[in-house]
């Protein structure tokens, strides 16, 4: 019966889906789609084969059980991710006020879900875990019902022309392939894989199955919308319709929207607790890392001092996510010679 | 205490230990019992009236007890006296006056014979009981018609019966300290996991309280989760259910005096499945499975997205049909939520008074409640027809929902649901779903997860997580709980192979 207490590949797939498709309901393919332009799915395909590499970089760190991170390292870590985490919610929440909850204020919702997070912290990491393998197949059902819905409105002249405006439409590849960065996170929760599980195989399979959701957001938005709007999956569902009685059926889909942050939320302060922890979690400190990432996203005193910080954080996520492993593996390499 | 050798000594320790005299249903019946040429002996028996078969006692006990060898030289007197009651009774030998106690206390007669020192006790339990009849609250149209009543080793054996298997165990464990309840716990000792059964012991025998009446408590004192509102514990009256549950490789426990059984350990899910899902075919169970699975969303959300959607989210529902509730609404002084937990109450109302009344009253109730005063509050203005549609859903709702406690569990989450809706509308309501799924996710039934096979995932139970797969195609036992011996996957060897069939009626004709 020991066996049921350690996490299984399935579920630890569905965390590193879920950090992705919940970036995808946010601003992420607006930012593809205004730098792509007719060229969005071709700047996918790169962003994905850029990711791939840099993924592959980071799942050749592990060893079966997982990568150990120093005390310094795993500060670092911690310090942005709660940085990120604050400035992730307090856009989540203005994207919730304008598009379905207008009539109550952001911080608010924000503190929604604070509230959210911190129970969920409480009830500790294995919980949060094993709710990902409960929600994040709704989540993905629910996804592509969305998209199947959309088939009528596709229009294929969006795609014309093909490459947009040719090398500046694939500049940023970079940046946003920086997204798929949270796949570092599985690392964190080695410890607690079951004896089978194998830590590069689920990162492998996770980006797999994220980039075949990111391909496809990215297909239908670019084919379907063709008006700037600032959450075009917002948009895709509101062109969901089954009749007079439900006639704007986003408001149902927003739960899914709404489970996923929840989730992916109550997962990186967790994840911060344990790497500020040595890897346990401490309950003394949730409600002070819960609210210091709620102080971070109310710092923002407007929607353009908001995408300034996100635009700021972009390059130091840059540096821990992409340059850190990468010093990881060259200390590594030199211990072993 | 030993059984002292004086016979005047025991009649006095027995005297008062069962206050004689005190207590109207205390028999004490003095005799004389001859045995050898010559030699008499002083005895008595001691039993409590009503608990007992007072025939069998007459007949069996004294009248054998008269009838002893008078010419017997060379005797053991023990053995005499043994042999003589042996022949018509269940006979146990005991010289710790405590444990003759304890047995007198459940049906027993306790025989003492002078210059012995030991006692001898018949077991001749004879009070009256129920017959056998069809379960209260877990009623089906298809599959066995029977419950289990009160008395314990009728149930053992109502499950026996099913089981027919030698290796099914009954193990006794009593509970209480001043009022001893026998338990029973069951399971198929070459199936089950020996930690889950050391695991229900453990917990069983390190209870301390003075005594128990039914199983509902003893599943309290041994839960995981006491302020978890799911039962983590399947509380079921069919001895068919306790026994497809114990040769899966679970443990049941059969309480003397409740017609309970519980078993253990369990998922989420399995609250949601009925047994009449095995005995239908599986596209008739499924339907039920999902007729269901939507009347349980509708009785724990409805209320709740109702508020959510009337509050907050006016673009889900079309323009007219807004202005429509809107309209129904107009006259009504209280704002939707106040409304809606006001009916929620009157409907829990109607509903106890119900099960409280005869059900000749529980009728009329039902109809006064739901009809008249319903009708006068609309008329009233009081509450909005609307309001009393949803209510009237929700509680429909959970009537279809299979376990009783789940039922419960599910009337108080509701409320929850209620004040997340109001308070946040879609966004309170998810936080309130997430809520749940954590909780649920973090919980346990006896070392399983509660949410197992789907988080963590394993091959699915032989009832289906959510749907009923065909019968040949499931499996004797669940993954999840390590069994000793995996079940055979069920198989139809007749639909296999050439010869598939011998028996084909002849269609062909003669056209010559």
């Amino acid at each position: 019966m020991n066996k049921a207490t350690a996490f299984s590949e399935k579920e630890l797939i569905f965390v590193v889906v879920n950090s992705i498709i919940t970036k995808l309901y946010l601003l992420y393919p607006k930012t593809v789609i205004s730098y792509g332009k007719s060229a969005s799915i071709l700047l996918t395909l790169s962003v994905i084969a850029v990711g791939y590499i840099f993924v592959f970089t980071v799942a050749s760190l592990f060893n079966k059980r997982g990568l150990k991170l120093n005390k310094i390292t795993s500060i670092i870590i911690a310090l942005t991710l709660i940085c990120i985490s604050g400035l992730f919610l307090r856009s989540v929440s203005e994207s919730i006020n304008i598009t379905l909850l207008p009539n109550i204020s952001v911080h608010l919702i924000s503190l929604f879900f604070i509230t959210g997070v911190c129970i969920a912290v409480y009830s500790g990491l294995k919980a949060i875990v094993r709710s990902h393998a409960v929600i994040v197949p709704i989540t993905l059902t629910v996804t592509l019902i969305m998209l199947l819905s959309n088939i009528k409105h596709i229009n294929i002249n969006n795609i014309y022309p093909v490459f947009g405006d040719g090398i500046s439409s694939f500049t940023p590849i970079f940046m946003l392939s920086s997204y798929f960065s949270d796949f570092f996170l599985v690392t964190l929760i080695s410890k607690y894989m079951s004896k089978n599980t194998n830590a590069k195989k689920v990162i492998i399979k996770g980006f797999a199955v994220s980039s075949v959701i990111l391909l496809l957001m990215i297909s239908f938005i670019l084919l379907t919308i063709n008006e700037s709007t600032i959450i075009p999956v917002y948009k895709l569902a509101q062109n969901i319709g089954v009749g007079s009685y439900t006639p704007r059926l986003e408001v149902i889909y927003s739960f899914v929207w709404f489970l996923s942050f929840y989730l992916n939320f109550s997962f990186i302060i967790c994840m911060c607790n344990n790497l500020l922890c040595g890897g346990k979690t401490n309950k003394k400190l949730i409600i002070p890392l819960a609210l210091v990432s709620f102080a971070i996203s109310i710092l923002p005193k407007n929607t353009n001092q908001l995408e300034m910080s996100l635009n700021a954080l972009m390059y130091v996520r840059i540096a821990v996510f992409y340059i850190l492993p990468v010093v990881i593996m060259l200390f590594k390499r030199r211990q072993k010679i | 205490m030993k059984v002292s050798k004086s016979i005047s000594e025991n009649l006095e320790y027995m005297k008062n230990k069962l206050s004689f005299g005190l207590s109207s249903d205390v028999i004490l019946k003095e005799f004389t019992v001859n045995a050898g040429i010559g030699k008499k002996y002083k005895a008595f028996l001691m039993y409590f009236e009503g608990t007992t078969n007072t025939n069998q006692i007459d007949e069996y006990i004294i009248g054998s007890m008269h009838l002893m060898p008078r010419n017997a030289i060379n005797y053991n007197l023990e053995e005499l006296v043994e042999n003589q009651l042996i022949t018509r009774n269940q006979l146990t030998k005991y010289s710790e006056l405590e444990q003759i106690i304890e047995r007198i206390n459940y049906g027993g007669c306790a025989i003492f014979v002078d210059t012995l020192g030991v006692a001898f006790v018949a077991d001749v339990k004879g009070w009256n009981m129920r017959s056998l009849d069809q379960p209260v609250a877990e009623g089906i149209v298809k599959g066995p018609q029977v419950g289990f009543i009160e008395t314990l080793r009728i149930n053992t054996a109502l499950v026996r019966k099913i089981v027919r298997n030698e290796n099914l165990i009954c193990e006794n464990i009593n509970v209480g300290k001043t009022g001893i309840t026998s338990c029973n716990i069951l399971y198929v000792k070459n199936v089950v996991n020996d930690n889950l059964v050391k695991e229900v012991r453990r917990r069983i025998n390190k209870i301390t309280v003075d005594y128990i009446n039914d199983s509902g408590e003893l599943e309290q004192l041994i839960e995981d989760f006491s302020w978890l509102p799911t039962p983590q514990i399947l509380s079921t009256e069919r001895p068919d259910r306790v026994a497809s549950a114990v040769l899966q490789g679970k443990v049941a426990i059969l309480v003397d005096g409740s017609p309970f059984a519980l078993i253990l350990p369990i998922n989420a899910f399995e609250l949601t499945h009925s047994s009449e899902d095995n005995y239908l075919r599986f596209p008739y169970a499924n339907l039920l499975r999902i007729i269901r699975m939507i009347a349980m969303i509708t009785s724990l959300l409805l209320p709740g997205i109702f508020i959510a959607i009337v509050n907050f989210h006016h673009e889900a529902i079309p323009l007219d049909l807004l202005f429509a509730i809107e309209a129904t609404r107009e006259k009504v002084p209280f704002s939707l939520t106040t409304e809606l937990i006001v009916l929620e109450i009157a409907f829990e109302f109607i509903r106890d008074a119900s099960v409280r009344m005869p059900s000749s009253g529980g009728n009329a109730i039902g109809i006064i409640g739901g009809l008249v005063v319903g009708q006068a509050a609309v008329e009233a203005n009081l509450v909005s027809p609307i309001a009393l549609i949803i209510v009237a859903l929700t509680g429909i709702g959970s009537f279809v929902i299979p376990n009783y406690f789940l039922g419960f569990s599910f009337r108080i989450v509701k409320y929850l649901y209620i004040i997340a809706g109001a308070l946040g509308g879609f966004l309170g309501i998810s936080l309130a779903m997430f809520l749940q799924i954590i909780w649920l996710c973090s919980s346990q039934s006896f070392g399983i997860p509660f949410f197992a096979p789907l988080a963590p995932k394993y091959d699915s139970d032989p009832a289906g997580t959510f749907f009923v797969k065909p019968i040949w195609k499931r499996s004797g036992t669940a993954k999840v709980l390590s069994t000793k011996k995996e079940g055979i996957k069920n198989s139809r060897n007749w639909a296999k192979g050439k010869d598939k069939t011998i028996y084909q009626p002849d269609d062909t004709i003669d056209i010559s």
